[in-house]
């Protein structure tokens, strides 16, 4: 369980500029859920996920992770080892020539024995799909592929929690689709704790629990169906509502008998054509 | 247009050279190079290139990549030939124009410092075609350790290599993408003289300075995110053990050499 | 003038291990003032394609004329780069200068352009993509936010008033509001200046809205080309070759195989409410 007790966080004032911040934000993240967060750019998403690992540590308020706070400085590694962290450039996260070495310099920074490193290592990458790749060097792979190596590295230091900023942003649609769905298997198949950032509306339909950022506020939470309704909230946080959704929600305004919160194409289609 | 650039390239392969034991390996390199200053004599370095054939046979190295390795040497190696062959004297008078001569020794001491340019070149790429970069970081880490009381920084040093390594052919496609874009805007990287080239440039270098040092962050970021905290108390996967095969290959072509330059060959 | 390409194949490497084909045997006519969606996979050819339209690169076999100057080795292409404006993927990469004004300036040195004749352009460039230039001239554009940034870049193109645009996912990285704002801009731009507009995204979400006629590719080659509701009804297929569908194409295909006739070129959400409107009040029935 990660627990935020009114986390305020804010950059260094000597930059001139206003940089996005977190402010009094309370959450719980349970085990085994899936949280989407989604906001505008500057929202404060990625300050909060740095707030998650300790890569930051909040001015005000306490971060902790199973209950030990991210502040403490003797258990500084072992939450990083707990939550593991993958970022939205896929280029700037591979340390290794080899997609093998990249994956086990994870579980070397931990001082795991060299036998256990090659399982896990093994391991890992067939998680993501991407062992008969472990020879390959990273820069000739796809953004999607790079990423789903980027994944392996973190799952390699067996977290408990993976925290995910933007990690489709600058992927095309097929990789969009592999990471989601590797991502979203871990956590079903797999009991993997996700905490997914994005602004694309319709990853974050897959989520259990959909949160809301604006100006470092926490602006909606809930579950998708009850986030993506309140269309004009939404609309007026400069956020997008998943297209079916808002298909839904015009065609009730003709009069005809849908509710407001429906998520998937499967859905509508099974709604129109029983 | 840089994917294929050969630098740093590792050709996969398991042949004898393949799996020697990666500082053994540079063992050998430095004695081979050591060794090649000593000699000076055409039996000498017939023998020492004798042994480079030896492993880029049994390596089975393609040789356009070995050639290719040589391209840049191209014109030092003119360069050398001709200085010899011009101002060397000695032997024979070969040709004779009013002050200019070409005597038989020029040519010879010419063709003996291209041929030892060659081998060295080429013996020195050898190390790196059979050898994964991490493999070699390891074994420039595992050789510098014993110099850490003195202050030697061994671990920072090889993972700078490993990050040098890795980031190579990435920052090559941006410099690449960054100077097609400013061609689009305008830029002109062809003509001009000099100084208004070394100007053009500014445009290619600015970004690509800004993106390296965004990419530095990023990379310490997600690097103190792997819970990487320098050399203490870090294991590895692959560990290197120098077998007694390793040590017999070294022991033995040390003896041979040492032999070859006793017999003064 | 138009850009037409005969037979245009492009090769990588050629004759080293790493040799591709990017493309092969593409044939292409583009008119005057169209807006052209281009979309493929990573890979499929497309950057390639628009490279050759202002000739940052030279076919390797078959030939491209665009704005009536053929792309060939020998022919001096710095006055076709200034007609065929190529904006890159992520274009705030390529900011240098210190400030805002100067930075945009930059593709109109050594132009002959006169100091009031540059920063009257200057200012329209900034302007037709919604920065204003009296608040952000003197700014360092380092300084801007990510969406201002890219705003600024695309405004460095703009300002050698091209009678070609073309831009490489000009969103991406945006977030829904900056991205609306763009295509806007981008839109209106196009229609003041009736030049030609080339879009190259994997998306065609983003543009199906905006073009006339959608061009995709896939290995090399173009895979289809027509109007945009001509493409749409063609969804599955996309999908096979690595695409993404706009969800309400989806919907439209997902129902049409339930055997409902209802159009499969659904473009915006109106029409998409419209089409299933009337199907919900009276053709119900009649299926």
């Amino acid at each position: 369980m990660i627990q935020l007790q009114d986390v305020s966080y804010s950059y260094q004032p000597e930059e001139e500029q206003v940089l996005p911040a977190v402010s009094d934000i309370s959450l719980t993240i349970e085990e085994g859920e899936f949280l989407a967060v989604i906001g505008h750019n500057g929202s404060g998403k990625s300050t909060l996920a740095k707030l998650l690992n300790g890569l930051l540590l909040p001015d005000k308020g306490v971060v902790s992770v199973d209950l030990i706070s991210t502040s403490d400085q003797e258990k500084y590694w072992q939450i990083r080892q707990q939550v593991g962290m993958v970022f939205q450039n896929p280029d700037n996260q591979l340390i290794a020539t080899i997609v093998e070495e990249d994956v086990a310099f994870g579980p070397e920074n931990l001082g795991i024995p060299s036998e256990e490193i090659v399982t896990r290592v093994e391991e890992s990458l067939s998680q993501v799909a991407m062992l008969e790749y472990r020879h390959h060097a990273p820069h000739l792979l796809s953004g999607g592929q790079k990423q789903r190596i980027a994944i392996a590295g973190i799952l390699a230091m067996h977290p408990k929690y993976l925290v995910l900023d933007e990690p489709t942003a600058m992927l095309d649609p097929q990789g969009r689709r592999e990471v989601m769905a590797t991502v979203t298997r871990l956590n079903r198949e797999e009991g993997m704790t996700v905490v997914w950032i994005t602004h694309h509306m319709e990853e974050a339909v897959r989520a259990h629990r959909v949160m809301v950022m604006d100006h470092g506020r926490l602006a909606i939470q809930g579950t998708p169906r009850e986030v993506f309704k309140q269309t004009e909230l939404l609309q007026l946080l400069h956020l997008d509502v998943p297209v079916i959704t808002r298909l839904g929600q015009l065609l009730a305004q003709d009069g005809f008998n849908l509710p407001p919160d429906v998520l998937t194409v499967e859905e509508m289609v099974n709604l129109l054509c029983p | 247009m840089f994917k294929g650039a050969a630098i740093g390239q590792y050709y996969p392969g398991d042949s004898f050279f393949h799996r020697l034991e990666p500082r053994i390996k540079i063992g050998l390199i430095t004695i081979y190079v050591v060794s090649l200053f000593l000699f000076n004599t055409f039996w000498g370095y017939l023998a020492m290139s004798m042994f480079t054939l030896a492993v880029i046979i049994t390596s089975k190295l393609p040789y356009k990549v070995l050639l290719r390795g040589l391209k840049p040497l191209y014109f030092i190696l003119a360069f050398t030939l001709v200085l010899h062959v011009f101002l060397t004297k000695g032997g024979t008078i070969l040709f004779q124009w009013k002050k200019i001569s070409i005597e038989s020794q020029g040519v010879i001491s010419g063709v003996m410092m291209a041929w030892r340019l060659i081998i060295l070149v080429m013996t020195s790429s050898l190390l790196t075609l059979t050898t994964s970069p991490i493999a070699l970081t390891d074994a420039i880490e595992g050789l510098l350790s014993p110099l850490k009381p003195i202050g030697v920084p061994a671990h920072e040093l090889a993972m700078m290599m490993t990050i040098a390594l890795r980031f190579i052919p990435t920052l090559l496609e941006e410099a690449e993408k960054i100077m097609k874009a400013q061609m689009a805007r305008g830029a002109d990287f062809e003509s001009g003289n000099l100084i208004q080239r070394a100007k053009s440039m500014i445009p290619l270098l600015v970004p690509l300075f800004i993106s390296s040092f965004r990419r530095a962050d990023d990379l310490a970021l997600a690097m103190e995110a792997r819970c990487y905290r320098g050399g203490k108390g870090r294991t590895r996967m692959k560990v290197h053990k120098i077998t007694g095969k390793d040590w017999v290959t070294l022991v033995a072509f040390a003896g041979v050499v040492a032999v070859l330059l006793w017999l003064k060959i | 003038m138009s850009i037409i390409a005969t037979n245009l194949t492009h090769v990588y490497s050629p004759s080293t291990p790493w040799t591709t084909k990017a493309l092969d045997q593409v044939n292409l006519e583009i008119k005057d003032g169209e807006v052209i969606g281009l979309i493929g996979h990573t890979g499929s050819g497309k950057s390639t394609l628009v490279q050759h339209f202002n000739g940052l690169l030279k076919p390797t076999s078959g030939t491209i004329r665009v704005q009536g100057v053929e792309v060939v080795k020998g022919v001096n292409l710095r006055p076709l780069r200034r007609k065929v404006g190529l904006v890159f993927q992520y274009p705030e990469h390529q900011l240098f200068e210190e400030t805002v004004a100067i930075d945009v300036a930059f593709g109109l040195k050594n132009t002959g352009l006169s100091k009031e004749e540059t920063k009257q352009r200057v200012e329209k460039a900034l302007l037709a993509v919604g920065i204003e230039y009296e608040t952000y001239m003197d700014r360092s554009p380092f300084e801007l936010s990510g969406g201002q940034m890219r705003r600024v870049a695309i405004a460095g193109v703009l300002a050698m008033e091209p009678e070609v645009l073309i831009l490489d996912e000009p969103t991406a990285g945006l977030d829904p509001q900056t991205r609306k704002d763009l295509l806007e801009h981008l839109r209106r731009v196009q229609k003041e200046r009736g030049i030609t507009l080339i879009i190259v995204s994997h998306s065609m979400d983003d543009i199906a809205a905006m073009v006339n006629r959608i061009i995709v590719m896939d290995k090399g080659k173009i895979y289809a080309q027509g109007s945009p509701s001509e493409i749409f009804s063609h969804g599955e297929e996309l999908r096979q070759i690595g695409l993404d569908v706009p969800p309400l194409t989806q919907l439209l295909l997902a129902l049409r195989a339930r055997g409902l006739d209802l159009p499969a070129d659904i473009l915006n959400l109106e029409s998409a409410r419209a089409v299933i409107g009337r199907w919900l009040k009276g053709g119900k029935d009649n299926v």
